[in-house]
């Protein structure tokens, strides 16, 4: 974050891009950093990429801060997304963050933690379970389970990281896509489903769901079932955003900015807000 | 406490004048003038508040130019202004100190509000008389009188004014006038009194904001007060609290900048997001979240409500929506009844 002057970008540089997705709408865009001791950031922190010329949205940082360079995994919607797929490697790209708070990995110390996320939501997910589940941090941490599910296979992102994180002995990686595909061997069946059939322990443990609203609608329920109590179970929210510093006032739900009190929250701390929807 | 004549305080203000701007009010806002003539300024408050001269309608963050489709972020162009601010009513020096908090408060420090606020001197007012709409009171019994964040802060009294200062630099522009004597001393008790006195009847604030947040449920309490609104958003721009904005970018002739413009959460396109989705989708939930901002969520936020009871919004909406009214019902109704 520019200390002087929070609403100016950092230049940093597209150093790598691939499309994420089968059917091309997600892309994840690796970002370098000029200095990057300017740049400690925690799991669940979010930031805003910005193109001069075109505009400044929020998106969440992918990456763990265990990586060299910062990650971001974008789904094509409006103007400023669409124009991030249209860049090429070494373009200049302006930053501001790292913005927002981040998910409780210091509480989680000593639990078990249950990762559930559905379609591209996974992308401040991937930066926590490499947080918690890298072999510096691996010991601080009980058991840790991923749910993670999409439409199709084609839909997962980090396939491939995805793939190895399933060997590892010391995480329980549960992959699911909606309905039956040819040479898909793991789960089918909606994320709300699988949670209930892998059924993780709740004792003593923290849920963390990111997904499209109706996915945490049905998890929710779930998680109760399984014992998993409000606080703690945490989610990211959304809403519109510009200044991303509680400065324009745009994201409130009740008396909550979502860019400078949250993103994330947990379901006990939601439980009381006068939300407009 | 010191006595000051009209002409000296005229003096003062356009000898500042002659380093930096004067703004008083003129007509319906307050406006850069070349010299002040006159101390007296109408009863009340302008339509529009002061809050545009540190948080103009529209600022430039930033600018770059455009090469061979490359950009160049050009040095940011910081505000710089010096001025002295005459005629501020008390409830928007409340005000002020409230967007002071807001802006370069909160972890985030706002330059571009900053820059132009510290470049500024504020003269109050005292309210001899209040308005038909003000109900300051409601929120503070002693608000009319209130010098706040005022760097000198006047009472006229009959042909001369009492003047105050809260601030270092108040307090050196007001050192060479004497001292007020008794008499006027005296006049001055009077003239608070009578301040005081002619706002209106105070409605119970106490325990306001948890009783408004409680309503937020009961449509049929809103009713009567949403279904008139237009969603023009009159009410926040005159707000002396409100400081919604939007950033917006443009590019002409090869020079591009990003600036923001005040906006209002009165619009529909305030929270509308690229999916689709809009979480105040018609203009009952706008509605509604303007009265829970000002009466409730920034009392459960900052522990202050974001409404100083200047009646601005009550004077300026076309629909004839009167805040003050939904705080009076809301005296009335039970908890979540209605
Ligand atoms: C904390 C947070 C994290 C996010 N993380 C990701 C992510 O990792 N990957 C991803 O693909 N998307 C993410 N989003 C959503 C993403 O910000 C929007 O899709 C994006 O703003 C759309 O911008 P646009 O210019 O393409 O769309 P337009 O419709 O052209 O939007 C114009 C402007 O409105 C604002 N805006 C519109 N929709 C949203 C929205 N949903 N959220 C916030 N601001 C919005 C932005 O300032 C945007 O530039 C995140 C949103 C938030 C709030
Ligand atoms: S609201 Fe109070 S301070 Fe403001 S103009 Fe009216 S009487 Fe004066
Ligand atoms: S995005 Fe501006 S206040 Fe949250």
């Amino acid at each position: 974050m520019n200390s002087e002057n929070p609403y100016l970008p950092l230049s940093s540089e597209l150093v790598d891009l691939w499309f994420e997705t089968d059917d091309r709408q997600i892309k994840s865009f690796v970002v370098e950093l000029p200095d990057s001791k300017r740049f400690d950031y925690k799991p669940g922190q979010f930031c805003q990429l910005s193109l001069l010329g075109v505009g400044e949205a929020p998106f969440g940082i992918a990456s763990s801060p265990d990586e060299k360079h910062l990650l971001f995994t974008v789904n094509r919607i409006g103007t400023l997304t669409s124009a991030l797929h249209e860049l090429e490697k070494g373009t200049e790209i302006g930053i501001r963050g790292p913005l927002g708070n981040w998910y409780p990995v210091e509480k989680m110390k000593g639990h078990s933690v249950v990762i559930v996320g559905g379609g591209y939501a996974f992308t401040t997910l991937r930066s926590l379970f490499l947080y918690i589940a890298s072999p510096k941090r691996r010991g601080d941490y009980n058991d840790i389970t991923i749910v993670y599910g999409a439409r199709e296979p084609g839909l997962l992102l980090y396939r491939d990281e995805f793939d190895r994180w399933s060997k590892r002995e010391d995480v329980s990686v549960e992959l699911t896509i909606d309905k039956a595909y040819e040479g898909w061997t793991r789960h089918i069946g909606f994320v709300p489903a699988v949670l209930e059939k892998v059924a993780p322990s709740s004792k003593g443990a923290y849920a963390v769901v990111c997904g499209p609203p109706i996915m945490i609608k049905f998890t929710l329920p779930v998680l109760e079932k399984l014992g998993f109590p409000p606080e703690r179970i945490y989610t990211s929210l959304e809403m519109r955003m510009k200044c991303g510093i509680g400065k324009c006032g745009r994201c409130n739900i009740g008396e909550k900015y979502i860019c400078y009190d949250g993103p994330v929250f947990s379901f006990e701390e939601l439980k009381g807000l006068n939300a407009d929807f | 406490m010191k006595i000051i004549k009209t002409d000296e305080l005229l003096n003062l203000i356009n000898n500042l004048g002659k380093e930096m701007d004067i703004w008083a009010p003129v007509g319906d806002s307050f406006e850069r003038v070349p010299s002040l003539k006159t101390v007296e300024i109408p009863q009340g408050t302008t339509h529009f508040s002061a809050k545009e001269i540190f948080f103009p309608k529209e600022q430039t963050l930033l600018t770059y130019k455009r090469e061979d489709g490359n950009f160049e972020l050009d040095s940011v162009p910081l505000p710089d202004a010096k001025g002295v601010i005459f005629g501020l009513r008390s409830c928007d020096l409340v005000a002020i100190a409230e967007m002071d908090e807001f802006f370069t408060g909160r972890t985030y420090t706002d330059v571009y509000y900053q820059k132009l606020r510290e470049g500024m001197l504020l003269f109050g007012v005292a309210c001899k008389q209040a308005a038909p709409t003000c109900f300051c009171n409601w929120f503070d019994p002693d608000v009319p009188v209130n010098p706040g964040v005022a760097d000198v802060y006047l009472y006229p009294l009959e042909n001369y004014l009492l003047a105050t200062s809260t601030t270092e630099r108040g307090e050196k522009m007001l050192s060479s006038f004497p001292d007020a004597d008794e008499e006027s001393l005296e006049k001055l008790e009077r003239f608070k009194l009578e301040s005081i006195a002619s706002l209106p009847e105070k409605q119970e604030t106490d325990g306001l904001a948890d009783r408004i947040y409680e309503l937020f449920d009961d449509k049929q309490f809103w009713q009567g007060t949403f279904d008139r609104c237009l969603g023009c958003g009159i009410c926040t721009f005159v707000c002396p609290t409100c400081h919604c904005f939007d950033i917006q970018e443009e590019i002409i002739n090869r020079v591009g900048r990003r600036y923001r413009l005040w906006d209002s959460c009165q619009f529909s396109l305030f929270t509308l997001e690229a999916s689709g989705l809009n979480p105040r989708p018609t203009r009952f939930e706008r509605m509604r979240q303007r009265f829970m901002d000002k009466l409730s969520y920034s009392y459960k936020e900052f522990g202050k409500y974001q409404c100083v009871g200047c009646g601005r919004c009550v004077v300026m909406c076309p629909a004839n929506i009167d805040i003050r009214e939904v705080i009076a019902k809301s005296c009335t109704v039970s908890r979540g009844g209605g």
